[in-house]
């Protein structure tokens, strides 16, 4: 067992999640302790390994069920940009890419479909030469001209019959894709993505961009099989049409039920994969249905339990919990308000400084402390110091923006809307260390949503939002796109309500806070535009060298700043049975890949 | 009787309108749109892969742009043509595809749930009908009303506990087999049950009242013989008013057991869709929840219309209502209506039209 550290004050009330999992999880204990206890490891894996080793050492093991629980994978289309990172898992099960990301280094790809590539003199162009086993699941050849349909595909908007697409244009910069992309140019030609031969693609971009290829093995890059496509139309979708060029095929999909996959046997890395078949479980109904259903043998992965951290770090499966490397961060976004205190970089530092970040880590198991709006897995986070507990400058900058111990600060709100116990413990650290009255305002999520799309808040409600964010890709490159992101009116955006004023007059009431970030250049606050404009600058840079310098200065801009109030780190977790052996999560969006994977029997 | 179903048809489809209205306009006033909550709802759980695209979200096919008239046009079009297109949840699958497929998973419980709940809750009504005032009878009527008042969803959470984590016969959750099926079912079926079993009993003890038992009785008939062909049978008349709304109301799902237990029903679709607010969606399941009831109430005063002559007769003079009525009808169909104005409220259904029965069966309960 387990024991949770926590340090709630003693008249807080115990969630009824909590209270549920408790006691579900007591009365499992109790009945394992009468002698009811199922068998441990599930009973539904298969034993017909061929690998006769008599299950000694770590000779991977071939055969067996991997049995995986999920949130509902809505949509299965690499070109649609509607995907939690389960879809993901699904897909680059299903799929293979030009690149593959490296489960050892996440940070590097490895060969896919490609089997070797050759990058121009100037960064700018990409040959991949293909292998020539590479098969789709009905034996067809994989070519350079179904990577070329594909690319063509994607930058077609509406393709899909959607209106989101997964391609990025802001981030990835392949010639005349944002332009054919936005109906700029018809003739796909002139888009940097072409098969020279049956075995050659080839990518050019518009300036170089070291982290490429790390985009190149996401989801979106995925290739669907073109003739089923053009035959079938949407029905390309269904099982029994099935086609893929990775190392499943799918062979069952039911809505909010789940998923088969088994294995594709003409994949041509087909060795070094292990599971038979691969069943995802959908689960909606939240982390104590998962866990329960975890610690009763029926499942041998979940990744459905992001919810309730806590009932799992509670549980007595709390050291079956995996982590990828962190690239997220869980950090307090200031609002914009009508109150001058948040506007007051002082206060915000003063803020920043007065929570102890190894005391959260206690309570916000299992993410750890984090002092940095760039997570500490990230390429390039030890160049930035962010923030350290000091309470007694904290005091002091508080005193010199005219609120000694408090005094005069209006009552800081934060926004969320689900009750986090590191939230709470920020909460009375600014009571306790600031002398300063805080509440916590945890709405429904609808409700949530819409206090976020207020342009300036009244004078009585200053305050923060809580979330959770990601660097992606994990260097310090994607931390500046970051800088960027905010299309809101708070956080980067931070700016006197007096410019928000200037602009909803122009633009009239009726706008949405996206309308109104789009004009805040030049007019929030000068350190949040300084951290605006650095990244922007690093972003341009085509030297890789001085664009990760430029990032990193951006980086500490942005920290520097205090439009975040950074807490805790982590990464994707996933509860992963010991029978389950070399899964490496990473933190990718993609999780996980089940290369490598074996169960022992 | 065609006159009558026909108007009942009618009266079905305005109502069916008047849902729609109301839900769409609710959910026009409810806070945040599915686009908004699709962002939110992404980072909070760690992920970002909505956050770093275009912006663009798959509710722009209704789009926040459109007007809500031209939206709920647009959606009521589909819904009359049987093509209601895709929800902004699963893009690749149309409403009336995930409605059919829920709705069979729905069925496939609530069929055995309702024949479980009729198998036991008429033996133990009866039998507490039988030994009024005994042991049997106080002691079932205490576990069934303290049942009652318990939700389905707490004996299934016991149930889970119980058979699957503690003694590992049954799956947590999920839906893959009949094994699944076993703790849904008696989940469901519990709550039903006790309600049908007191309903049995109230209505056992007024016929076990009435005059021609006491005219079998005297006739020689054995006790087994009056209690099972007279009293037994005339009894579960009015019972079929209960069970119409009981199967309904688990045919369109019960949400909490469903979203506990991970089965695929339209409960959790329901749920879905109004977490996210998938507005077709959530159209779609209400109209279907809402239609289903409303066809059930239809069947089953149709058919309490075929059991019971009175019933028959009330039904064929309010359809004829221009017209004057005959004066032999009068007195019998007076009495009807006046029965009938009370209501029901131990039935915990819907149906539009309660059996006189029912009403006398309250009475006594309350003599009692």
């Amino acid at each position: 067992m387990t024991r949770a550290t926590t340090v709630r004050g003693a008249s807080e009330p115990i969630r009824r999640r909590t209270f549920l999992a408790a006691t579900l999880a007591a009365a499992a204990a109790a009945s394992a302790a009468c002698g009811f206890g199922g068998s441990d490891d599930g009973g539904s894996a298969d034993n017909n390994d061929d690998s006769g080793a008599g299950g000694s050492g770590d000779e991977p093991q071939r055969g067996g069920t991997l049995r995986q629980s999920m949130l509902p994978v809505t949509l299965l289309d690499p070109a649609v940009n509607a995907n939690y990172s389960f879809g993901q898992i699904m897909m680059i099960g299903l799929w293979e890419g030009l690149v593959v990301a490296d489960a050892n280094d996440p940070i590097q790809v490895v060969p896919g479909v490609a089997e070797s590539w050759d990058i121009s003199g100037d960064g700018l162009i990409y040959t991949f030469h293909l292998r020539g086993e590479a098969r789709w699941s009905n034996g067809d050849p994989v070519t350079a001209n179904d990577f070329e349909w594909n690319w063509k595909r994607i930058l077609t908007p509406g393709i899909a019959g959607e209106s989101s697409p997964s391609y990025n244009r802001d981030r990835i910069s392949v010639v005349g894709a944002a332009d054919y992309m936005n109906g700029e140019i018809d003739d796909f030609s002139s888009v940097g993505a072409k098969a020279i031969d049956d075995a050659t693609f080839e990518l050019t971009l518009e300036k170089p961009d070291p982290d490429f290829l790390i985009y190149l093995s996401q989801f979106w890059a995925l290739p669907l099989h073109p003739a089923t496509v053009e035959r079938l139309g949407d029905g390309w979708l269904d099982p029994e049409n099935w086609v893929s060029n990775g190392a499943y095929v799918l062979d069952e999909f039911r809505v909010n039920l789940g998923a088969v996959l088994l294995p594709n046997d003409h994949y041509w890395d087909k060795d070094n994969y292990y599971i038979d078949r691969w069943e995802i479980t959908f689960n909606d109904g939240g982390t104590t249905a998962d866990l329960l259903s975890y610690q009763s043998g029926d499942l041998d992965i979940t990744g459905r339990i992001e919810d309730d951290l806590e009932a799992v770090t509670t549980s007595d499966v709390a050291d079956e919990l995996m982590s990828s490397g962190t690239n997220q961060y869980r950090h307090l976004i200031a609002l914009n308000s009508r109150h001058p205190a948040l506007h007051d970089i002082k206060v915000r530092k003063a803020l920043a400084l007065a929570v102890d970040r190894e005391a959260l880590g206690g309570v916000g198991k299992p993410a750890i402390p984090g002092k940095s709006l760039v997570p500490g897995d990230v390429e390039g986070s030890d160049e930035v110091p962010g923030v350290e507990y000091d309470l007694e400058a904290a005091q002091n900058l508080l005193a010199e923006a005219g609120y000694p111990d408090g005094e005069g600060m209006p009552t800081i709100t934060i926004l969320d809307f689900q009750t986090s116990p590191w939230v709470e413990a920020i909460a009375e650290m600014w009571r306790k260390n600031l002398g300063l009255n805080v509440v916590l305002d945890i709405v429904e999520l609808g409700v949530y949503s819409e206090k976020l799309n207020v342009p300036v808040h009244p004078e009585d409600y200053v305050g923060f939002m809580v979330t959770n964010n990601s660097v992606q890709p994990p260097t310090v490159v994607g931390a500046a796109y970051n800088n960027l992101q905010p299309i809101r009116t708070y956080g980067m955006n931070l700016s006197p309500p007096e410019a928000v004023d200037d602009i909803l007059d122009e633009l009239g009431a009726d706008v949405d806070t996206a309308q109104i970030a789009a004009k805040l250049d030049g007019k929030r606050h000068p350190e949040v535009e300084q951290a605006v404009e650095l990244a922007r600058e690093a972003l341009a840079q085509t030297d890789p060298e001085a664009r990760t310098s430029l990032a990193i200065e951006a980086a500490i801009a942005r920290d520097e700043s205090y439009v975040s109030i950074p807490a805790l780190w982590g990464g994707y977790f996933l509860l992963v049975k010991p029978r389950v052996q070399n899964l490496k999560p990473w933190f990718h969006t993609s999780v996980m890949s089940t290369k490598g994977v074996w169960i022992k029997q | 009787m065609l006159a009558y179903v026909a108007r009942r048809l009618v009266r079905l489809v305005l109502s069916l309108i008047a849902v729609s209205i109301i839900t769409f306009g609710l959910l026009q006033l409810v806070p945040g749109s599915f686009s908004d909550l699709a962002e939110v709802g992404s980072t909070a759980l760690g992920d970002q892969t909505s956050g770093d695209g275009g912006g663009d979200s798959l509710a722009s096919r209704y789009g926040d742009q459109v007007p809500a008239w031209e939206q709920y046009a647009r959606f009521m079009t589909g819904l009359v043509q049987w093509d209601m297109g895709p929800t902004f949840k699963y893009p690749q699958s149309s409403v009336e595809e995930l409605m059919g497929e829920a709705f069979l998973v729905s069925l496939s419980l609530a069929v055995p749930a309702t024949l479980l709940t009729l198998l036991v809750a008429i033996p133990i009504g009866m039998v507490a009908a039988v030994k009024k005032d005994k042991l049997a009878d106080y002691g079932s009527i205490f576990t069934l009303t303290t049942i009652q008042a318990l939700p389905g969803y707490l004996f299934a959470l016991v149930l889970v506990l119980v058979f699957s984590v503690g003694l590992g016969w049954l799956p947590v959750r999920g839906w893959a087999g009949p094994e699944y099926m076993v703790i849904p079912v008696v989940a469901l079926a519990v709550q039903p049950t006790a309600m049908l079993a007191r309903y049995v009993r109230s209505s056992m003890l007024e016929a076990l009242r009435d005059e021609y038992v006491v005219a079998a009785l005297a006739k020689g008939g054995s006790r087994r013989t009056v209690l099972v062909r007279h009293v037994l049978r005339n009894s579960l008349i009015p019972l079929v008013t209960v069970v119409g709304p009981i199967f309904a109301a688990l045919a369109t799902g019960t949400v909490f057991v469903e979203v506990l237990l991970g089965i695929p029903g339209l409960g959790r679709l329901f749920t879905l869709a109004a977490r996210t607010r998938d507005m077709p969606l959530l159209m779609g399941t209400t109209l279907f929840f809402a239609l289903i009831l409303m066809v059930m109430n239809l069947i089953v005063d149709l058919v309490y219309g075929l059991l019971d002559p009175r019933i028959r007769h009330q039904q064929r003079t309010s359809s004829r209502w221009r017209r004057p009525r005959r004066a032999g009808l009068l007195p019998a169909s007076q009495l009807v209506d006046s029965r009938t104005q009370g209501g029901r409220d131990d039935g915990g259904g819907g149906s539009e039209t309660p059996s006189p029965d029912v009403s006398a069966a309250d009475g006594t309960e309350v003599r009692r």
